[in-house]
């Protein structure tokens, strides 16, 4: 393993109380514990939701009751102050599991800009591909896609259930992010892993492609090709196998895939995805 | 007289000839089957084995050591070896009802086969599962499942998004539940932000917060219906799969099985099982996985354990019927039990943990149980008739038999049974469970007697020659020569205690075999000789001799008192047997009487005192009874005697000594002075004849080691019944004084013929007139009692007038 090839020293990760937020935590650790870097929690007590509490006659519906219950600005508070005490305690847990050096924060205000804010001093965003807000809908969360536009250097989605581990695939572009990917890829290997680099280009590009690849992995023995002729995401999914662990490094905005396409294929993928710019 | 009545050397001891014997050693002779002299007993046993009908179990009674255990076991294994081979049995789980576990039978040698072909499929069955679960089409099936539940949840929730976001509001997730904000760019409204609004507009985003709330619990509401309908189809799905996988292995099963209908039933419970518990098996590790053989606990383990099969008899290896003898018949080893093992500290059990008694291994064949120990174990007897009543083996822990635990345990399915049991004990067992216990007889119909004697002639001592030698082979014991053989044969016959009769208590004969093998090994002899089973003899007794020589240490020193030479009145020597152990003695005792003016009683002391037993006390009685008709016919007996055996301190019983009491009360009446150097042994009647008694060789060496210790005189000797000769089968060394006319031994059949050797003096016969003649025995016995009876009339005439003077 190069660990020198690309240097990781802090790395913020996002929590709530949601399932998401749990595979970040796991992933991120791991990811400090590899690159001795500093772990640094946060948690945003979301400003929207004291908002909401403020608002005459607001309601919120049982989750697992169905039945209405008047909202106020002290109940929330509380909850909220619960949700961070929850979220302080996995985290204590699992840094000390890990034995990384770590820190933990307490914000209030929007999640997105809270987190966008404490990200310009760390090398890695890992967050929940979800928040708490989206849990029902298989969709990108607001913070997640707020990251996605802001684009950090280094960004890590981890699904519910993801867990970061071997084998390692590549989306590879041709691309200088692409590349940067093939070298984080190279950092985070041991050298008889396989690593699969999935081609993604047109046709005529494939062969040219094949060679930059080639230079960057020369030692590496087991190395595995997948084309992909056309930016198909239901194609590029089949190809990504469908198991929980793993670890998908690919451009933040890889060539051929659409804005669009890239917030569809995001939620569908169940392992940690590592978002490089 | 006295020469008529005299043995010589022949009549005490009855040798074998050597020419009836035509072997070298044993070793020539051919092993013999069966029993030999038990005639009855071996008529008895095949009349048993051959009835079929209910009730006709055998007790074989006799005396310890005839070898009834032995033959039974023999005469059985014979039996069996050309019988059918019983049924396998088998106990399997009860899926609906599973403290009641089902008994199977299987044709011998196809419950192993069963076992095997279940275990098997017990370890196939995960791999089958994992396989099924792992493929990719159930994986496909069960994605779409999930999925489409997601979806489901998803879309609704969408919808409704999409819904409210035209209307500017947002559902957004609170710590505990959903809510509907009003929104303007993705953000909540502040209370400032609302409050700038129109109240028409207001209104209208209240109502669309509302409208949404209550589609929005609508959704809620139906989410865990969509859930439950995700579980079934899950389920449903996991039965599929689980049902195709384990389908064909189990329909292999019910094939090969297809004769034997509680089987397959079996199968199809299995499936049933398998399919219901197809989360179970799911959800356990690796470590699980391999059956019976996974060192840990899990539920998984545990439903594969119930398709196990225990089997409990297993004749795979069996030839004819089993022949079982039960050493420890216990309750639970008869009936069989349910054992428990400890999980987590509290005791489980379950159909594997039934196991077989002696009553299942014997099930089809023959149960040997010795009475005595069966007697002894608690609720032992009562189980096994419980079986043979119901021809039915129920496993049920004596807890529950007595009440004295009512939790849940098992209750296995009963087992028929059919079995012919062989009892075998004392003759007193035999004679005592008869009349105390009604239903032995009712169980036990054939009672096959075992003598503990054979008769002696020409055509028995060649087989028992040939007894001997199975015994020594048996025992891999040396062969033994043919002296040696006739000594054993012999000493058998001295065993039985009668010339014309050989011990069959083979048990005590087979310890001579030992002790002589032994002996000749000692001497590095090849064969045993004469000389070994005489050794063998001789240190038996010395081995158990210690108090019959402190006995005859205490008489040569006088410390007790008994004559061995001149004459006394009243006074004459009785002789007794003491057992001890395994050996018995003879020893003397002296017995003197007195006489005394009174009314006709005799006084036995030891009665008074408590140590003489009832046979003593009759014989007493009878003496009273002959004193009476002979010499009281005309007068009455004016006389009280008293009688007693003088330094006695133990209990006394029997009547062998009777004859020697009436012999001294007869000398004390008359004042006839008796031989000392004899000693006396028989009963008498009131008649005066001599009757048999027991221990006749023992009294006899008794007398003639003392005697010899003092020096043989030739006047001394033994009077014996004439009944009692048969039985002689004297010591050598007893014999040989006697050849030597240095020891005598008398028959007697009359009191008359034992006065005559005892006193010297003719007994004399009652003439015409009523009269003995002078100088006899009766005259001065009849004269005596006549000056007894005239003292006193004399003495009542004296005490009459006085009481008139007064």
């Amino acid at each position: 393993m190069n660990e020198q090839a690309v240097e990781i020293r802090r790395i913020l990760v996002a929590l709530d109380a949601s399932p998401h937020s749990r595979a970040a935590l796991e992933a991120a650790a791991e990811l400090a514990a590899r690159f001795h870097a500093v772990l640094r929690g946060l948690f945003v007590e979301d400003v929207r939701l004291l908002q909401l509490a403020q608002l005459p006659s607001s309601q919120e519906i049982g989750y697992f009751s169905a039945s209405r219950r008047q909202l106020d600005t002290t109940q929330i508070e509380r909850q909220l102050r619960v949700q961070a005490k929850r979220a302080r305690r996995a985290f204590a847990l699992t840094v000390k599991q890990m034995q990384v050096a770590s820190e933990f924060h307490v914000t209030r205000g929007v999640v997105a800009a809270e987190v966008l804010a404490a990200v310009e001093d760390a090398d890695l965003l890992v967050l929940g591909r979800a928040g708490w807000s989206r849990v029902l809908i298989k969709q990108l969360g607001s913070t997640a896609r707020s990251a996605l536009a802001a684009a950090p250097n280094l960004m890590l989605i981890a699904p519910a259930g993801g867990r970061l581990g071997p084998p390692v695939q590549v989306l590879y572009d041709g691309s200088p992010a692409a590349e940067k990917s093939l070298l984080l890829a190279e950092t985070l290997m041991e050298e008889e892993q396989w690593l699969t680099i999935l081609l993604l280009a047109g046709v005529a590009k494939l062969t040219a492609l094949h060679h930059p690849v080639q230079a960057l992995l020369c030692h590496r023995v087991n190395i595995e090709y997948q084309t992909l002729p056309q930016s198909n995401v239901s194609r590029l999914l089949r190809l990504i196998a469908a198991k929980s662990t793993g670890l998908l490094i690919m451009p933040l905005h890889p060539a051929s895939l659409t804005e669009d396409a890239l917030l569809t294929l995001l939620p569908q993928i169940k392992m940690p995805v590592l978002l490089v710019r | 007289m006295k020469k008529q009545l005299q043995l010589t050397a022949e009549d005490l001891y009855q040798a074998t000839e050597l020419g009836e014997l035509e072997f070298e050693t044993t070793a020539e002779l051919e092993d013999l089957p069966g029993a030999v002299g038990q005639a009855r007993a071996v008529a008895a046993l095949e009349f048993g084995i051959g009835i079929r009908q209910r009730g006709y179990n055998i007790f074989a009674l006799g005396p310890v050591g005839t070898g009834k255990h032995s033959f039974i076991q023999q005469f059985f294994a014979q039996q069996a070896a050309s019988a059918r081979t019983p049924t396998d049995w088998c106990y399997l789980n009860n899926f609906e009802q599973p403290h009641q576990p089902y008994a199977i039978k299987l044709p011998a040698g196809k419950g192993q086969e069963f076992r095997d072909d279940m275990k098997e499929l017990v370890e196939n069955l995960h791999t089958a599962l994992s396989a099924a679960f792992e493929n990719e089409e159930y994986q496909t099936r069960r994605q779409i499942i999930i999925e489409e539940f997601q979806e489901r949840q998803a879309t609704a929730f969408r919808t409704l998004q999409e819904e409210a976001e035209p209307k500017g509001v947002a559902i957004i997730r609170t710590p505990s539940g959903l809510a509907v904000a009003p929104v303007r760019e993705e953000e909540v409204l502040s209370p400032e932000e609302l409050d700038a609004l129109s109240e028409e507009e207001q209104a209208v985003l209240q109502a669309a917060i509302h409208e949404i709330q209550d589609k929005l619990q609508k959704i809620l509401q139906q989410i865990p219906a969509w859930q439950r309908d995700l579980r079934k189809k899950g389920t449903q799905l996991n039965q599929d799969t689980a049902d195709f996988a384990v389908g064909g292995l189990l329909a292999e099963l019910a094939e090969k099985y297809a004769e034997f209908s509680k089987i397959t039933a079996h199968l199809q419970a299995i499936r049933e099982d398998v399919v219901e518990h197809t989360d179970v098996f799911l959800s356990t590790d690796e470590s699980d996985h391999d059956g019976a053989s996974a060192p840990a606990g899990g539920e998984s383990r545990v439903l594969l354990q119930n398709y196990q099969v225990n089997l409990l008899v297993d004749h795979s290896a069996s030839q004819g019927a089993p022949v079982i003898y039960e050493d420890n018949p216990t309750y639970q080893n008869l009936i069989g039990r349910v054992e428990h093992e400890a999980r987590l500290g509290t005791l489980f059990t379950d159909f594997r943990l039934i196991k077989p008694g002696a009553l299942h291994r014997a099930n089809g064949g023959y149960l040997i149980i010795d009475a005595r120990k069966l007697l002894m174990q608690p609720y032992a007897w009562d189980g096994l008739k419980r079986a043979l009543q119901s021809n039915q083996i129920h496993i049920e822990s004596l807890g529950q038999k007595l009440s004295l635990i009512s939790t849940i345990s098992l209750e296995p399915e009963a087992i028929p049974l059919q079995v012919k049991v062989a009892l075998f004990g004392e003759r007193q067992l035999y004679y005592l469970l008869w009349e105390l216990d009604p239903e032995f007889a009712e169980l036990f119909k054939v009672e096959a007697d075992f003598e503990e004697q054979m008769e002696r002639n020409h055509k028995n001592q060649p087989l028992y020659a040939r007894l001997i030698a199975t015994l020594a082979r048996k025992e891999q014991l040396r062969p033994l020569t043919r002296k040696a053989v006739v000594r054993v044969i012999e000493e058998s016959a001295r065993l039985a205690g009668d010339q014309e009769k050989l011990s069959t208590q083979m048990c005590t004969v087979m310890d001579l075999l030992r002790e002589a093998d032994y002996w000749a090994d000692r001497q590095a002899r090849a064969a045993i000789t004469v000389a070994d089973v005489q050794q063998a003899i001789i240190s038996r007794i010395s081995r158990a001799n210690r108090i019959q020589e402190r006995i005859r240490e205490g008489i040569l020193r006088e410390t007790y008192l008994i004559a061995t030479a001149g004459r006394e009145i009243g006074q004459l020597n009785g002789l007794s047997v003491i057992q001890l152990g395994n050996y018995a003695f003879g020893t003397p005792s002296r017995i003197t009487a007195t006489v005394y003016l009174g009314e006709g009683k005799v006084l036995d002391i030891e009665r008074e005192v408590e140590l003489g037993g009832p046979l003593h006390s009759k014989g007493v009685l009878i003496l009273t009874g002959f004193l009476g008709r002979r010499y009281a016919q005309e007068a009455s007996l004016a006389f009280t005697a008293s009688l007693v055996f003088e330094q006695s301190y133990n209990e006394i019983d029997g009547d062998s000594a009777s004859s020697a009491e009436l012999y001294a009360l007869l000398s004390a009446i008359g004042n006839i002075p008796l031989h000392q150097g004899l000693a006396v042994t028989g009963s008498v009647n009131q008649h005066g004849q001599v009757q048999a008694i027991g221990g006749v060789n023992e009294k006899i060496e008794g007398f003639f080691d003392l005697c010899q210790a003092r020096g043989l005189t030739g006047e001394q000797g033994v009077l014996i019944p004439a009944a009692n000769v048969k039985q002689l089968m004297l010591r050598q060394d007893v014999v040989a004084a006697v050849a030597a006319g240095e020891f005598r031994l008398y028959r007697i059949n009359t009191i008359d013929e034992g006065l005559e050797i005892l006193s010297g003096l003719p007994a004399g016969e009652l003439d015409a007139l009523g009269n003995y003649p002078e100088g006899s025995v009766n005259y001065c016995v009849q004269q005596a009692l006549i000056d007894l009876a005239e003292k006193r009339e004399e003495f009542g005439r004296r005490d009459g007038e006085k009481e008139t003077d007064e």
